[in-house]
Formats: structure tokens, sequence, C-alpha cells
């Protein structure tokens, strides 16, 4: 065993680069209902390209109202805010649909349309659209106590400076945090839970428990916190099913704990004398961001990629949308605004400069001769950057006036847009369809050369 | 010259196992020299074709690095690759191939020390069921 040379098979660069140039007009839509979009439309504007803002309220000021909500904000913020109403107000490159709601969209990178209704009914040409909706908060509380609380108002408090104080006044000595609620798996709530438990453990001496059916330590700066809040002397928990809650003058939560014993083995612990709970809440999710979203065949998932490289904030799974606020996760004022403006600088690249030169080569090629048409491709390919149309030859796509000629209809990847992941490829039942840059024969021969 | 076995093929994503294997290099971390990595620009595109020719060829065991749930690119591109790693363990068994040769790995592009680690273990575990057998 050393440190010698392994055999390594590298992405090829395209061997000659074949560029494509396309035109994409500087022309974005921005439909919100968040500060953020306010942020995006700002930035977006003061670089030259046209921007339509679309948002539901009477006037652009009304979006600041969300700011209250969800920040704790002071006199310096609401200033910058302000400034930025008055800038997106006056701004000759934006123009500002309100009371208007959208109600899908469709298209592509370049070509994108929004449905929207407001005044009247129209579809809204876009080469890249910019989002960013709230999310309702909501806490399922087992019975009314002003002592069990969400995360998002826990948050809140804690940034007011009152670390040791809960909302009922009293001093916070005994707290628990509850994850998980019948719910899909959250990552943020485990890492909020455990980074702000530690911090009250360790400032201010407070119990700290948590209750989680998982915990999710699939990151790698997780590990290491988890680590911290088991030696600070926060307490982790598994329950098996839900945990109940008993109230009254102090609280209490009895459950059946796993984290010692196997699944079979449980434990049944009581926390009692409880100061604070704390409820992962759940969040609903816009009405108008889910018309978007469906429209677009992004999804709930696809709106928050999180990628391993923070340098792509604000990327959605399809080229040439972005989102910030609470259409990815719900984050800290400074987070919010830096996310915003990295999703508006990204989708100025995309749209910003006019002409784009595509490497042909870098995408995927089906085969018509081999598809099936079983639409596997075109259900899983992350940028929609598949159709099924009518052919002629290899190659030869057919237009919509010259359909008779037509000998079948095949799948097609739409170069402008398609990332080259290859998912298609390793999905495709027929193997019609081949990465043009990185054909299977370069993987096979590698294999048989090597081995 | 380096040892022959084991031979482990690692398929690594573009985004993730890649970096990771780099990453493992500088640092200077023991890898196996039969180790043989082939990049992809997803964790998906590992298809059960390359897996199984990789087998076919004689790697001893082939390791998939890919990126977190949900931490992909291409959105599902991971959970993909992950499902048909355990499919194909599903039906290696009725081709009278341990499933234990395949491995579905996650790994963060910053993380060379997993990388190795995991690649070590790998290799513990194919010398201690060559020593059984
Ligand atoms: S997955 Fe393959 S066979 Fe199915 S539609 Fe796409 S190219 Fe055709
Ligand atoms: S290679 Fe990826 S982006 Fe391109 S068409 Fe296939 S699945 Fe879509």
């Amino acid at each position: 065993m050393s440190t010698q040379m392994n055999s390594v098979l590298r992405l090829p660069e395209s061997l000659t680069p074949e560029i494509q140039e396309i035109s994409i007009a500087p022309v974005v839509a921005v439909p919100t209902d968040h500060p953020a979009g306010l942020i995006m439309a700002d930035y977006l504007a003061s670089m030259g390209l046209k921007v339509t803002l679309i948002h539901p309220f009477e006037t652009v000021g009304a979006i600041l109202e969300t700011l209250n909500e969800e920040f704790v904000i002071d006199s310096a913020v609401e200033e910058r805010f302000l400034a930025l109403i008055a800038r997106v107000e006056e701004n000759k490159n934006i123009s500002v649909l309100n009371n208007t709601r959208v109600s899908g969209g469709k298209g592509w990178w370049g070509d994108f349309s929004l449905l929207v209704d407001g005044e009247k009914e129209e579809a809204l040409k876009a080469s890249g659209i910019a989002f960013a909706y709230r999310k309702q908060a909501v806490v399922k509380k087992p019975f009314e106590n002003d002592a069990i609380i969400g995360f998002r108002e826990f948050s809140a408090l804690l940034l007011k400076g009152k670390e040791s104080i809960t909302p009922t006044g009293k001093a916070l000595q005994k707290l628990a945090f509850v994850l998980d609620l019948g719910k899909r798996d959250e990552k943020w709530a485990s890492m909020t839970a455990i980074k702000l438990g530690t911090y009250l453990k360790k400032a201010f001496g407070v119990q700290v428990s948590i209750l989680c059916r998982e915990l999710k330590v699939s990151s790698d700066g997780m590990e290491k916190a988890y680590r911290e809040a088991r030696e600070a002397g926060v307490i982790i928990y598994k329950y098996l099913d839900e945990p109940q809650f008993e109230g009254g003058a102090s609280l209490s939560i009895n459950f059946r704990d796993t984290s010692f014993m196997s699944d079979d083995n449980p434990l049944d612990v009581s926390l009692e004398g409880l100061d604070l709970v704390v409820l992962q809440e759940s969040f609903v999710t816009a009405e108008d961001e889910k018309a978007l979203l469906d429209g677009l065949h992004i999804g709930l998932e696809g709106a928050y990629v999180a990628p391993n490289n923070p340098q792509f904030a604000g990327r959605t799974s399809r080229k040439g949308v972005v989102a910030a606020g609470n259409s990815r996760l719900p984050e800290t004022l400074a987070d919010m605004e830096t996310t915003a403006l990295a999703a508006a600088e990204e989708l100025y690249q995309w749209t910003g400069n006019g002409t784009y030169g595509i490497d042909v080569q870098r995408v995927a090629e089906v085969d018509p001769s081999k598809c099936a048409t079983c639409l596997t491709c075109y259900r899983i390919c992350p940028h929609h950057s598949i159709r099924i149309e009518p052919y002629g030859e290899r190659n030869v796509y057919i237009t919509k006036g010259e359909k008779e000629g037509a000998t079948w209809e095949a799948a097609r990847v739409l170069v402008e847009t398609c990332d080259g992941c290859g998912l298609c490829v390793s999905e495709c039942p027929a193997k019609a369809i081949q990465l043009i840059y990185y054909p299977d024969m370069d993987v096979y021969g590698f294999l048989k050369e090597n081995l | 010259m380096g040892s022959e076995k084991p031979k482990i093929v690692a398929f690594c994503c573009e985004e993730s196992g890649m970096p990771a294997y780099e990453h493992a290099k500088s640092l200077g971390l023991p890898l196996p020299d039969a180790l043989k990595v082939i990049a992809l620009p997803c964790g998906g595109k590992a298809e059960t074709g390359y897996i199984m020719k990789a087998l076919d060829e004689g790697a001893d065991a082939v390791m998939i690095f890919a990126c977190y749930e949900g931490n992909c690119k291409y959105v599902q591109g991971n959970i993909r690759a992950k499902k048909r790693v355990d499919y194909l363990k599903t039906r290696l068994e009725s081709l009278g191939i341990l499933p234990e040769k395949i491995a579905f790995c996650p790994v963060a592009p910053a993380s060379g020390a997993r990388f190795a680690e995991m690649v070590q273990e790998e290799v513990q575990a194919l010398d201690s069921r060559e020593n059984k057998s």
C-alpha cells in the first residue's frame, strides 16, 4: 500500500468543442411576496436587465411587512429596506405588477412564460425566473400552552437577547426540542436544535434534551456539532412513537426511547418540569409558489437543491430559474440577503449577456431508432430538457409544419438546457441515449484495459 | 511497483467523490495502488452496466462515491444510484456473486479522510472474507 499513481479516468473535455451561439433576451421575471424578491429585482435591474416584479399586494411596500414576521429588525435594517423599496419603485428597468398572482409556468431557459392573474390574465415571457416566497410556519401544539412554541418564535426570542427567559417570563432551566413530529425529515431542524442546545447548555447551564425520530447527521459538519453537543451534556433521545405531552402547572413529555437500547427494547422515559418545549413546525408553501413549481417541473425538492458547492446558492434544479427567501429554507436575515444576491448573480450569468456559446458536445443525444418512447428520460431529467418529438432521420428534427414527413416519435434532448449529467443515459431502458462527450465505451474501455 | 490487489473500482461523482479522492491524494493518505478511479458527471450516472462490467473484468469490489442525500446537484441522482445499487445487490446473490462486493458511499467533497477511510474499510472487508474462505 502506498500513495503511488492510481489509474484514473477523468471527465473528458470535449475533444473539439463545437460551439453553438444562442441568443437569450436579457428579460427576467421575479414572482415574489418576500423581501428576497426585492433584493433580486433590484440587483438584476441595476445590472441592466428588464425585470417584471410580480406580487400579490396593493403596493410594493407591503412586501416588507413580512420582514417583521420573520426576523427581528432594528431601525438601521428598516431604513435599508425602505431605501430598497424606493429604488425598486423608481428604477425604469423594473415594471411592477401589483395585485398579481402566478398560476402556472412553462418553457425553458431563454423562453419561459408565466401565467399571471392580475388585472388581466396573461402569459408573461421571460428568459429567466428568480422567485422568492414566504412559507407559513404552522406549530401543531398538542394543547394550548404558552410554554410550547415553534423554532421560529424561539429564534426570535434568542435574537432579542433573552436567552435565559421563557415566553412565560420564567427563568429557563429545563428545555426540550421535539423534532420530526409526524412529518418528513428536514435537516435544518436537527442542526438548529443541536447548535442552539449546545450554546444554551454551555452559556447558561440550561438542561437541554433533544427528542427526534432519527438524527440527521448526514453531513460532515453535523457529525462534529453532534459530538460537541454530547460532550457539553445535551441529551439526545430517539423516540419510537409520537411522544405524549402533559400540561398543567409544569410540562412533561413521555415517550419510549431507543437511543440506549435497540428498537425492540425501548426504555420508558419521562421528562418532567420542563420550562419550555420547542416544536419543529411545518412550513406551508404559498399557493403561487406551488403553481410555479408545478408548472416548471421543479417540485419542492428541486427548489432547494443544496449542492456541495456553496457558490451555487440559489440554484434550483432548472437552468435559468433561481430561488431565494423561504422558497429555500428558513434562514437568518443575513443569510437571506446573501442568498438572494447570490441567486440574482447566478441568474445574471444566465440571462445578462445577450448571447451564449454552448458546447453542443457536452450534452446527451438520443438515437431515435432505438427510443421506445417510454418517457423515462422525460420524467427524470432534472432540467426538464427532454421532449418527445417526431423525427425524420437520425438527429434531423421535423419542425411543426412538416409533421407529415415524420416517420416516428422519439425523445429529443434540448441542447440548450441539457447539463450533461447523464441521468437519462443510465436510466433509459432501451439504451438509446449517450453523452456525446463521454460515451459508455470510454468507461467500458477503461475497465477492460485497467482490470 | 505497487501491488496488483485488491482491485477496487471507484465510480466517483464529479461533485463529491472526485474532489474527495483528490483531497485524499493531496493529504497523502494511503490508498491501494490497484484502486481504479472513474469520474462521472453525477453519481446517478453509475449504471448497472458499468458496475457489472467492472465485476466481470475482475474487480474485487466496486464502490460508488456520490453526494449526501439532499445535496445532489441534479436533485435525485444520488438517490437513484443508491436505489440501483440496492436493487443490484438483490440480483447479485442469484448470480452467485457476493452482494458485499458493491457499496454505495456518500461523501462530502472536502472529505478526503472519509474517502480513504471507506476504501480502507472495503480493503479490510475483502481481506477478512478472503481469510475466511
Ligand atoms: S428513456 Fe430511452 S426509450 Fe424511454 S423515451 Fe427516453 S430515450 Fe426513449
Ligand atoms: S444528460 Fe441530464 S440534463 Fe441532459 S437530458 Fe439527460 S438527464 Fe437531462
